[in-house]
């Protein structure tokens, strides 16, 4: 039988011409279809690819309009751009790779409107990394400008129990009172009423008894009762002199802690003043509250555009996996090998020109151009980082200058980026002030942002002049301001501040400031100089200065009474406590001392009068 | 649906019930299933239907093999992608060639990176002999049992009586 059935190269044949056809038929729709699908997934969020043509021969794509939506706003375009020339070498194709050698784009736009609503993906690349931006945004603590007035003393301070010599003091208290009961129960024990009455009968017993009477046996035990006692008595003494100690030690332990409620009462005045939101009338501090969060912006602006571009520009070269394409079937994951270092990469741009127009500040749609090379999936192959270079045109002489000048070096592990954009004699944007109804209008000046990152470590400079500032009322924000609280005294304070704030500010003409951003993406701090600052902190000093100072004594004063009502009741409890322990003891020595004499006396008489007995030689030594 | 499960009956009856060996329909059988068993739009595939249209084998079976082995496929995604992860990644001795291959002319176009695409296509290899010996046997029976009285059913005479049936002739060896 013959093995191959040559009828059947008919129906190859028709279909493979069946291919051919459809492919010259539908073979750029699908083509089409399947990078705007692909563009879509990687990126996303909707792009929509129109009037794609695809020549092999020439190894050239066209294509009319590129239009990627915004995943903030489903109408609006993030890049609208169009025709874009697309020059591909034949040779990597043949890999499976592309490689373009130049891509031109033409009448880029940002902002426009879609006729339809985009399809956005709620978890998409595009939103997680502006969700990241935003992540790192929040890291920076960012103080606000305090213009709360100071009339709210009494608004903090209710609860005494928030204060920690407050509870201290309570706690002490009821120390003393544990020790106090603690020490009437030893002094129970101590059962000297017993001591004094023994010594006393035993006084009585003898007193004008003679040893004549009872004889030298008699008088041997009378003496030997009365050393007894005596001894009686002297441990006694002793008993009351270590109570007496030991009584003390405790007192004086209480009266030190006492004492150290001192120490608790500054950490307290720290706590209420932090509580009262005292205007903020330092430099660093007050430039941090009016630009901290505009040159945050700028930062995180530039970052977003950096993470976008590092997912395709990775550092470092190693296999990688990714999930499959999507089908009826499982995915899979699509696995990339590391290339061979005299192949093509998968992915690399060697030039790009882009011409895109931008409305700036003052509402003029401006050109730029800007030049992308060596744009790779693998930078460690390309041996040359990406460098992005862009600049304003203007036609007819040239009215102010942008320059943008970006490289991301992923050739190794760490990746190096850096980025410097200028900007000379073009209106400046608006810089809304959070917290008062201003905002700056720095009109034609210059700005400077310089961002490096390398690894994790980040440091930026946002650098702004100029001379024809001027200031833009914001009146719904004025509006809220001067309705809320407007019959209050609390309301009215404020007012005063802000305005007298906006008064020294609206008189400022020109602005110089200074942000710097430095630490690193999970850590980073802003610091923020500008003229601005000094000329409200010196108005603010001076107005307010008095009054905060006043407010502060008010407030030390009110946390002293309401330490004092717990604290004072405390010391007379342990003054009370001393004077009760030394009485007791007074008492005591002075009671014992005196049944000791009379014992002693008693002693003398006894022994006199046995030396006058027959037999006195053996009578009992005197003590 | 409908019509796939007619495509189906009539595949499975012209296929019995041909002129072709036991052979000629185990291969047909054995190839088609490729076609089942690994995601459909590689370009293997095509290699596969034009070895299935100039072989001297039974298309009919290769068209049955597909359609048979289709929902086997996706059954077995799970194990492909497995399989397909070991050969790609965890298997050190043939980095190299999957690293030899991803920097040569067309077989990037096989998508042979894809853990379901090599997943698949390995086990179809494996599965190829067992599925054409198999098919084979089963032909064989079911013609010495079944064969003859299914051909005198009027139902048979009406399937074969078909026009379908007529075009299916032109590719029965």
């Amino acid at each position: 039988m013959r093995p191959i059935r040559w009828s059947g190269l008919i129906p190859l044949a028709l279909l493979l011409g069946l291919l051919a056809v459809g492919w010259t038929v539908f073979g750029d729709r699908i083509v089409q279809s399947v990078v705007a699908e692909a563009a879509s997934d990687a990126l996303g969020t909707e792009v929509e690819i129109s009037g794609l043509r695809l020549s092999l021969a020439d190894s050239k794509v066209t294509i009319s309009r590129l239009q990627i939506a915004d995943p903030r706003d489903p109408m609006r375009n993030l890049v609208d751009a169009g025709p874009l020339l697309v020059d591909l070498e034949a040779e990597p194709l043949l890999e499976r790779k592309i490689v373009i050698s130049r891509l031109a784009v033409r009448g880029g736009r940002n902002g426009t409107r879609r006729s339809r609503a985009a399809r956005v993906p709620r978890n998409g690349y595009l939103q997680r990394t502006l969700a990241d931006v935003d992540r790192f945004r929040d890291q920076f603590r960012v103080p606000l400008l305090q213009l709360v007035p100071l009339d709210t003393i009494r608004d903090v301070l209710l609860d005494p129990m928030q204060l920690v010599t407050v509870q201290r003091a309570i706690a002490l208290h009821h120390r003393a009172d544990s020790a106090k009961d603690a020490t009437a129960e030893k002094w129970r024990a101590l059962a000297l009423r017993t001591t004094y009455d023994t010594a006393r009968a035993l006084v009585e017993k003898y007193r004008g008894v003679r040893p004549v009477s009872l004889g030298i046996a008699g008088t041997r035990t009378a003496v030997r009762d009365v050393r007894a006692t005596l001894a009686e008595v002297e441990a006694a003494k002793g008993r009351v002199e270590r109570l007496h100690r030991t009584v003390r030690a405790g007192i004086d332990s209480v009266e030190d802690a006492v004492r150290d409620l001192d120490s608790a009462r500054r950490a307290d005045y720290a706590f209420a003043r932090g509580l009262m939101k005292l205007p903020t009338f330092e430099g660093p501090e007050l430039g941090n509250a009016l630009f901290g969060d505009v040159a945050i912006d700028r930062v995180a602006q530039a970052l977003y555009y950096a993470r976008i571009a590092e997912r395709y520009v990775p550092p470092g070269l190693m296999p990688r996996e990714t999930p499959g394409p999507e089908r009826l079937r499982r995915s899979g994951a699509t696995v990339a090998f590391p290339i061979a270092p005299s192949r093509f990469p998968q992915l690399h741009l060697a030039r790009g020109d882009v011409e895109f127009e931008v409305p700036d500040a003052a509402g003029r749609t401006a050109r730029y151009v800007a030049v992308v090379t060596d744009a790779t999936s693998e930078p460690a192959l390309v041996g040359r980082p990406m460098v992005v270079r862009a600049s304003r045109v203007e036609r007819g002489g040239a009215v102010g200058s942008v320059r943008l000048h970006a490289v991301m070096d992923h050739r190794g592990r760490v990746p190096r980026d850096s980025l410097v954009l200028t900007a000379q004699g073009i209106a400046l944007p608006r810089l809304p002030l959070p917290g008062l109804p201003l905002a700056a209008m720095p009109g034609a000046g210059t700005s400077g942002l310089t961002v490096r990152r390398v690894g994790d470590a980040l440091t930026a400079r946002w650098v702004l002049r100029s001379g024809a500032l001027d200031w833009a009322v914001d009146t719904v924000a004025r509006f809220a301001v001067a309705s809320d609280g407007a019959d209050t005294r609390h309301g009215q304070a404020r007012r005063f501040v802000e305005r007298l704030v906006v008064r020294v500010l609206t008189g400022v003409e020109d602005l110089s400031l200074d942000a710097r951003v430095t630490g690193t993406l999970a850590a980073p701090t802003v610091q923020v100089n500008s003229n601005l600052d000094d000329a409200v902190a010196s108005s603010l000093r001076g107005v307010i200065g008095e009054e905060v100072r006043k407010a502060e004594l008010r407030l030390r004063a009110k946390v002293d009474a309401l330490v004092e009502e717990r604290t004072a009741p405390l010391r007379a409890q342990v003054a009370d406590a001393r004077l009760d322990a030394e009485r007791r003891v007074a008492e005591a020595r002075a009671e014992l001392e005196r049944r000791r004499q009379e014992l002693e006396a008693q002693l003398r008489a006894l022994g006199g009068q046995v030396l006058a007995l027959p037999g006195a030689a053996t009578a009992p030594a005197m003590p | 649906m409908l019509l796939t499960l007619l495509k189906l009956v009539q595949s499975l009856v012209s296929t019995l019930h041909s002129e072709g060996t036991p052979r000629q329909i185990g291969i047909g059988l054995a190839l088609g299933a490729a076609l089942g068993l690994t995601p459909i739009a590689n370009v293997h595939n095509l290699a596969i239907l034009a070895l299935l249209m100039v072989l001297n084998v039974s298309f009919g079976a290769g068209m049955l093999g597909w359609l048979v082995f289709t929902p086997v496929g996706f059954l077995l995604d799970p194990l492909f992608d497995r399989v397909g992860h070991r050969l790609l990644v965890e298997t050190p001795a043939l980095t190299p060639l999957w690293t030899r291959w991803y920097d040569s002319a067309l077989m990037p176009w096989t998508n042979y990176d894809n853990t379901i695409v090599l997943g698949s296509f390995a086990a179809w290899l494996v599965l190829f002999v067992p599925i054409a010996v198999l098919g084979g046997w089963a032909v064989v029976r079911y013609r010495e049992t079944w064969g003859a009285r299914f051909q005198a059913t009027r139902w048979y005479r009406a399937v074969t009586a078909s026009k379908a049936y007529n075009l299916y002739r032109v590719f029965v060896p």
